[in-house]
């Protein structure tokens, strides 16, 4: 390799492509004040969440958008494709111009996004073992775009048929993808949903597909520069998108063991723990199905009581594995039943008030400590053959244990701050009502893979989190009311940036299901500091279920 | 000889078709080489193996005495190529392409760059895409020899050039043929254009080499050639030529005419008279690369005319 000409090389690429470059390079710089500046929008500003939206979201987007005209023009100045570049004739080897190029993308277009993010990171106060854990996904984020779009480049000789391969690759993957999933929702619906999971070291398909495309698509790059054997790198080609698109349906090791399975269960005596079914609280409903060609199906939920679960800890059920024995001796095991997962979490008030040292939650919904969800599934024919009989039910239940702990508590005064690990919360504005009050926090915090789970959706807390007022003096505590101020800004950011500054609101009125528990005045909030629950995973277990007169349909 | 170029059986396809066919082509040092033949004869595959642009389906080739598919950064610093089809940086300003090339050649001579420049009026502050197709040649050219190459290697420098501009080309090109010690080699299917400039010549046809030899001695060799026979008989073009060196035969009213690919006063004359004995004169007159090259496409391959 000729290293003495390698700067040469570089300077004479940037003056090729410093306009599109500078552009870049101000998008990303604008990207940085925005995200890192803590900026954010109140959730009932509608108009200005709309800007504030297209504006975060629009300029990864542009800068997308940039770099699929940068990175052409960069390595098509040396075209690889074809017999009439200029510099095949001139005194630079393959290896020189490989190693210009990529200098060239690793120093202006990868290094220069992980320097802002780490300065964004180290402005909002990120902690630098989330840094650490941030960074290679910045990387990771990066290279999934560029890799491929550099590969293309390489194999052909012109930015018009760059862009013609660039769209058919795309539109194919994106058809092909489209037709996995509706088929996989037609007939599968649970895979639907397992596949549907947020791209994290948790569910790491998406993952593991990207990275079978940056090492493919490196592969081409290599290949092209230091052979330029189309052929060969057609064939690396398809089998990179081939093997992209197999692990994306195919893939089953997650590079993180879920928190529960990694949980330290050592404190969680689980074997006094039982659960019950009520027979009464049993519903029938259509199944939810997308395949117009399956026979109509029925699903049967039901309230699950659990007995004897330690002070501070909850249940949810992640699968149900059932049978009915009818008084006839005939067997009828469960269809596949939907355990959707990561659904917001329901609150258990015992394990809330546990948590908070036995202060009573007033408003704590009476049906916390139960769960209701789905037991069995059957065809509908045979339900109505069977709606009335009575039977046995037996089944296994998979659940999983959280514990309650409290991260962070806050005076009710604006500006009051909270620090939990990465995650930074101030209270913006405290607005007393006659009813309660009003509370809007500023939550900042990194959406890293090694974390995210489907529960950031949950609008009232997320992270499986939740936010309570507690008055120790008046040992009170309330939960905030059911309302739902959709922040579509940080909710849509969520799926995109990594550092999220979002607006929550909370309205806390006292009441449950519009009856005033408790009078939630100047009085009482002068005495009531905010406190925010936050559900560790604890483990897994397993439960045999036993319901004796089970009916699938029994009269109310 | 010193040869600056040889192939031995070089062969090209493009999937089934043959582009060249076992090529055995030797460019002796310090000569100005000109590869001719008609359109589709295989020229530029050629020169793009010779330039390791394109890998030979089998045979061997070097330049410099190193194989072409091995032929590197060393051996590129004294070799300089300009083509027709050649795809510069065109965002450049001519300067600044200068300026790029420069750095890449240690023996780049900045005085001859300029005084070519000068020579060529080459406007440096203008981009490369804003100039016409005879002053893009120009600056490749310009950017391949202002190093001094030992080799410069010219595939169809005239294509798409208006007559000034060859013209203009042509003679820079006779200026500087007598400053340096290099070997030039011109492809080109404008014979009339290369003339004036070459010592050697080679003839490719569909892929296949039909001669090799110095310009001097093909003019030598081949004579166009006019019996007048005695008047009186009809006559007609022979059934089959008489002699294989004999191109182009002809017969009209009193007189035979053909070309002599073989030409030696005394034998032609001798072989004319055997076979017309009643011929009354025979004149012979040189011929142009030209119309030798027309000769010779509008004949069968015959193995005899190769030297």
């Amino acid at each position: 390799m000729q290293t003495a000409l390698l700067p040469h090389l570089i300077w004479k690429d940037l003056r090729h492509v410093r306009v599109v470059f500078g552009l870049w390079l101000l998008l990303l710089l604008a990207q940085g004040v925005l995200i890192g500046s803590g900026f954010s929008v109140g959730p009932g500003q509608m108009l200005w969440q709309i800007a504030y939206t297209i504006l975060a979201m629009g300029i990864p987007v542009l800068q997308g958008l940039v770099l699929v005209i940068l990175i052409p023009l960069l390595i098509q100045d040396e075209s690889l494709v074809g017999t009439t570049a200029f510099w095949f004739t001139r005194p630079i080897s393959r290896g020189t111009v490989l190693a210009a190029k990529v200098l060239f993308i690793v120093g202006l277009l990868v290094i220069p996004p992980l320097v802002v993010e780490l300065l964004v990171f180290l402005a909002n106060g990120i902690q630098t073992r989330d840094i650490v854990r941030a960074l290679p996904q910045v990387l990771y984020t990066s290279l999934s775009l560029i890799v491929p779009i550099a590969a293309l480049s390489t194999l052909t000789r012109s930015f018009a048929r760059f862009a013609i391969w660039l769209v058919s690759v795309w539109v194919a993957v994106m058809a092909f993808g489209f037709v996995v999933q509706f088929e996989r929702m037609i007939f599968s619906m649970e895979t639907f949903m397992t596949d549907s999971q947020n791209t994290s070291l948790l569910f790491s398909r998406s993952i593991a597909a990207g990275l079978c495309g940056i090492v493919g698509g490196a592969l081409v790059i290599g290949n092209q520069y230091l052979t330029r054997r189309m052929r060969t790198s057609f064939v690396i080609l398809i089998v990179t998108v081939a093997s992209s698109i197999c692990v994306q349906m195919l893939w089953n090791y997650d590079f993180l063991k879920h928190p529960e399975s990694a949980a330290n269960t050592s404190t969680f005596r689980t074997d006094s723990v039982s659960v019950a079914l009520n027979p009464k609280s049993v519903f029938a409903n259509d199944a939810l199905q997308f395949s117009p060609m399956s026979d109509p199906r029925t699903s049967i939920s039901a309230r699950f009581k659990f007995s004897a679960v330690p002070h501070g800890y909850q249940l949810e059920i992640a699968d149900v594995q059932s049978e009915l024995t009818f008084a006839d001796g005939a067997k009828l095991p469960s269809g596949k039943v939907t355990a959707l997962p990561g659904l917001p979490n329901q609150w258990w008030a015992s394990a809330l008030s546990e948590a908070i040292d036995g202060v009573p939650v007033l408003n704590g919904d009476p049906d916390f400590g139960e769960v209701f969800g789905q037991v069995f599934s059957l065809d509908t024919s045979i339900f109505q053959e069977r709606k009335s009989e009575s039977a046995t039910l037996r089944g296994t239940l998979s659940l999983k244990a959280k514990y309650l702990t409290v991260v962070g508590r806050l005076p009710l005064r604006s500006g009051a701050r909270m620090v939990d690990g990465s995650r930074h919360v101030e209270i913006a504005t405290v607005v007393k009502q006659t009813t309660g009050c009003r509370l809007i926090l500023r939550e900042r915090k990194l959406n890293l893979w090694s974390t995210s789970t489907f529960s950031q959706f949950n609008p009232l807390a997320g992270d499986g989190g939740v936010y309570l007022l507690v008055n120790r003096a008046r040992n009170q505590a309330i939960l905030p009311d059911q309302n739902f101020n959709f922040d579509m800004a940080s909710t849509l950011l969520q799926a995109t940036a990594m550092l999220v500054n979002r607006s929550i609101v909370l309205d806390f009125s006292g009441s449950r299901r519009d009856k005033e528990i408790v009078s939630v005045d100047a009085d009482w909030l002068a005495g009531a500091e905010l406190v925010r629950v936050q559900a560790e995973s604890a483990g897994t277990l397993k439960r045999e279920l036993t319901a004796d007169n089970f009916v699938l349909s029994p009269k109310k | 000889m010193n040869a600056i170029i040889e192939t031995r059986m070089l062969n090209f396809r493009y999937g089934a078709q043959e582009a060249v066919r076992d090529l055995n082509l030797t460019v002796p040092q310090g000569s100005i080489f000109a590869l001719l033949g008609p359109n589709g004869a295989g020229k530029t595959t050629t020169l793009k193996a010779l330039m390791n642009i394109v890998e030979p389906s089998s045979g061997e080739a070097f330049v410099m005495g190193v194989p072409t598919t091995r032929l590197g950064p060393a051996e590129f610093q004294r070799i300089g190529y300009v083509s027709e089809n050649q795809e510069l940086p065109e965002w450049m300003t001519v300067g600044a392409f200068l300026d790029y090339c420069r750095a890449l050649y240690p023996t780049w001579d900045a005085a001859f760059c300029s005084r070519l420049t000068e020579q060529f009026q080459l406007p440096l502050d203008r981009k490369l895409k804003q100039l016409s197709r005879g002053m893009k040649m120009k600056a490749a050219l310009l950017s391949s020899l202002a190093y001094r190459p030992r080799l410069l290697v010219l595939d169809e420098p005239f294509s798409g050039l208006d007559p000034l501009a060859r013209d203009e080309f042509i003679s820079g090109m006779l200026a500087l043929v007598d400053e340096s010690d290099w070997t030039i080699v011109i492809s080109s299917h404008d014979i009339e254009e290369v003339e004036r400039l070459v010592d050697w010549v080679g003839f490719l046809e569909k892929g296949g080499l039909r001669l090799c030899e110095p310009v001097a001695k093909l003019q030598e060799r081949f004579r166009r050639i006019e019996v007048v026979l005695a008047t009186g008989a009809v006559r007609e073009s022979p059934p089959r030529l008489p002699h294989a060196d004999w191109l182009d035969v002809s017969v009209q009213s009193h007189a035979l005419r053909f070309v002599e690919s073989q030409y030696q006063a005394d034998e032609t004359n001798r072989r004319v008279q055997e076979i017309y004995p009643d011929a009354k004169e025979i004149q012979s007159s040189p011929m142009s690369l030209r119309e030798i090259f027309v000769a010779l496409a509008r004949c069968p391959q015959t193995s005899s005319l190769k030297k």
